[in-house]
């Protein structure tokens, strides 16, 4: 899908229906529907 | 002469087509957005005395997913013969790369490694120990440039040496309990030319697929009962793996942190990706594209015609003999539909490859989302849709990205008022070149409004259910002419060598059935259709044989009117049969694919309503304007 288990996940933009993230260089938008599913295991400053 | 056959296989936008172009010349187009290769393209090359086929393979992230590209590559990858692979990754991003490399290790498969991107990592401070990389993997490992050829040579030599190479690379190490259930799998799968470690992965990681390989149905019970056991398996083999690639990355990478480049795409990013200034900007962009197009085109149209007009009349060919009048109308057809065509064909092209190519198109997909899904459509149908821009053909094809036939039959009805390249050339070449800039942004206006109103009645029939968005966005980049013009030219290829034999034929083709009275016998049962848009009847001509292909309309009326149509049309007849000639299922190439991809009868249907809807839509504008 494009995200491996375990990725840091760093959270640049918001846009209307979702957020822009940023995984090692790589940048992703990800739809609300789609972040919701993401379970966060931890949260902190990358 | 020895044959080998090579698979290209990486994540979307790792820089695969773009291989493939350096290796056998420019053959495919290169998108940096996923899922605009959805099957695979194979190009031979000959090599000494070796004739090497490539075949190059939809993007993916890992062989786990179940997406539609991801089966393809399988396919390719454990199904067809194959002599070897050549993954390529991504130097910005290793870790991320080397999971799935991980995996075709597991599987076994011979490989080459190709670094792409290894400039773009030292300009971020990361630098790469490519020896170190091949001791640790156990496989070569190549840096490459494909947009330079950087490396290209050296790889050559590798896949040249890779049936002989040994197939048994760096392992993943999982936990205990995966290893014993690995071990347990393995003891009972059949023989087969896959190792057997892989496959006992594989149903761990629950890939139903991989079920045939197993003995019996007793161990497919055995395998589900692990699962039950261990709902998580496929989780931590996932972990495990994805831990394993990190620590590679780390082992071989020494990274020096540069923050001024990345702060400037930032900058941008938050601009274009601003939930109200990124929609504005996109908006302004299309509107100069439109206005580009428009201005540059009409100035290429209007040499074109008068260099084309002043060659017709220098053949000095006597109109009474019948062979010269058919001849004459051959010559008008290809010269006009050359003039009209060709100029927004090739701009088209040209701005569609430079968005492309800086990383703005996947901007402006993203702040048209919130349109789209206001319009009943999936996540990811702006791929076929942005590909529907430039030829409905291949768009169509790529409505495969969505998940469910019913999603891309629903998608593919909007390619009836996204206007390809072709319906472009008609709304700049002819609306706006005889009837003027307002008219032409009113086609385009009406091509929009129309397919609100087709969206807001279809959407009620067919109910569908937005797939969840997920787009990886390209890095911004300098373009590079090259590759622009490469890649322009790689999309006009079709309109050389096919459109423009086909006009010549469309223009004799009209000259026989006018010169033998059959063309007012073709249009006398369209009459009421001419009645109802308002036209001539003669303009129905072109509108029926722009449907074997679009680019003929615009040559053909300059066939049946002559080359001054702002002469023979009132501005509302012009922006009349612009409507008319643009909505809808474009070209019999269209419904041949269209009918490919769906049921025959779907295919039909939607051509046929799509049509019928556009020459309404086009005859009831015509008459609430000329009401007032």
């Amino acid at each position: 899908m494009g995200i491996y288990p375990g990725e840091k996940i760093r959270i640049t933009n918001k846009i209307p229906d979702g957020v822009i993230i940023e995984i090692k260089n790589k940048k992703f938008v990800l739809g609300k529907d789609i972040a919701k599913e993401i379970e966060v295991l931890e949260y902190g400053k990358i | 002469m020895e044959k080998f056959k090579i698979l290209l296989i990486g994540q979307p936008n790792v820089g695969k087509s773009s291989l493939l172009n350096a290796l056998v010349g420019p053959r495919v187009t290169v998108s940096n957005y996923p899922g605009t290769t959805v099957e695979v393209t194979k190009a031979k090359k000959k090599i000494n005395n070796t004739e090497i086929e490539f075949v190059d393979t939809p993007g993916i992230y890992s062989i786990s997913d179940r997406s539609e590209e991801e089966k393809v590559t399988e396919k390719a990858l454990f199904e067809e013969g194959k002599d070897g692979v050549i993954t390529i990754v991504d130097a910005t991003s290793l870790e991320r790369s080397f999971y799935m490399v991980l995996q075709i290790l597991e599987a076994r498969v011979s490989t080459v490694l190709a670094l792409n991107f290894v400039e773009d990592a030292k300009k971020r401070g990361i630098k790469i120990d490519c020896e170190k990389l091949e001791k640790l993997l156990g496989i070569p490992v190549i840096p490459i440039n494909p947009l330079t050829k950087t490396g290209i040579d050296k790889l050559v030599d590798a896949i040249l040496k890779i049936r002989n190479a040994t197939r048994r690379g760096f392992e993943v190490e999982y936990d205990d309990h995966i290893e014993k259930a690995i071990n347990k799998i393995s003891s009972q799968i059949k023989e087969t030319s896959m190792p057997k470690r892989f496959i006992a992965l594989r149903v761990l990681e629950g890939d139903e697929d991989f079920y045939k390989y197993l003995k019996s149905e007793r161990v497919i019970e055995d395998a589900k009962e692990i699962l039950k056991d261990h709902p998580k398996v496929a989780e931590d083999i996932s972990i495990t793996r994805y831990g394993t690639a990190s620590f590679i990355a780390e082992k071989i990478t020494q990274i020096v942190p540069i923050e001024k480049e990345k702060h400037l795409q930032e900058r941008i990013d938050n601009i274009l990706m601003h939930k109200v200034w990124g929609p504005l900007t996109t908006g302004l962009f299309f509107l100069a594209i439109f206005g580009i197009l428009l201005y540059f085109g009409n100035l290429i149209q209007g040499v074109l015609m008068g260099l084309t007009e002043s060659l017709l009349s220098s053949f000095g060919l006597a109109e009474h003999s019948i062979v010269a009048m058919v001849l004459i109308q051959g010559l008008t057809g290809l010269a006009a539909g050359v003039s009209i065509a060709l100029p927004y064909v090739f701009l088209f092209y040209l701005i569609l490859g430079l968005l492309e190519d800086i990383g703005l198109l996947s901007r402006f997909i993203v702040n048209t989302q919130r349109f789209l899904k206001g319009l009943g459509l999936p996540a990811k149908a702006f791929i076929p849709l942005a590909l529907g821009l430039g030829c409905t053909a291949p768009a169509c094809r790529a409505t495969r990205v969505l998940s469910s036939k019913k999603e891309q039959f629903y998608t593919a009805s909007f390619f009836a008022f996204v206007p390809c390249s072709s319906r472009i050339a008609i709304i700049m070449g002819i609306v706006g070149f005889y009837g003027g800039v307002k008219l032409a942004f009113s086609v385009f206006a009406t091509l929009l409004i129309a397919g609100l109103i087709w969206a807001f009645g279809i959407k009620k029939i067919m109910h569908i259910k937005s797939d969840p968005l997920l787009l990886e966005l390209p890095p911004y980049r300098k373009p590079l002419v090259r590759n622009v013009l490469a890649k322009s030219w790689i999309r006009m290829k079709d309109f050389v060598y096919v459109v423009i034999p086909l006009l010549a034929v469309g223009g004799i083709a009209y000259g026989i059935l006018d010169i033998f009275g059959f063309t007012s016998a073709m249009v006398k049962p369209l009459l009421p259709i001419a009645v109802w848009l308002g036209l001539p009847a003669v303009t129905l001509i072109p509108l029926v044989f722009g449907f074997l292909q679009k680019d003929l309309t615009g040559a053909m009326l300059i066939s049946v009117l002559g080359s001054e149509i702002s002469l023979a049309l009132t501005p509302l007849q012009i922006y009349t049969f612009g409507v008319a000639a643009t909505i809808g299922i474009p070209c019999i190439i269209a419904l041949g694919i269209l009918i490919k991809e769906f049921e025959f009868k779907k295919a039909i249907g939607l051509t046929v309503i799509s049509i019928a809807y556009g020459l309404l839509f086009a005859g009831l504008i015509w008459r609430i304007i000329s009401f007032f």
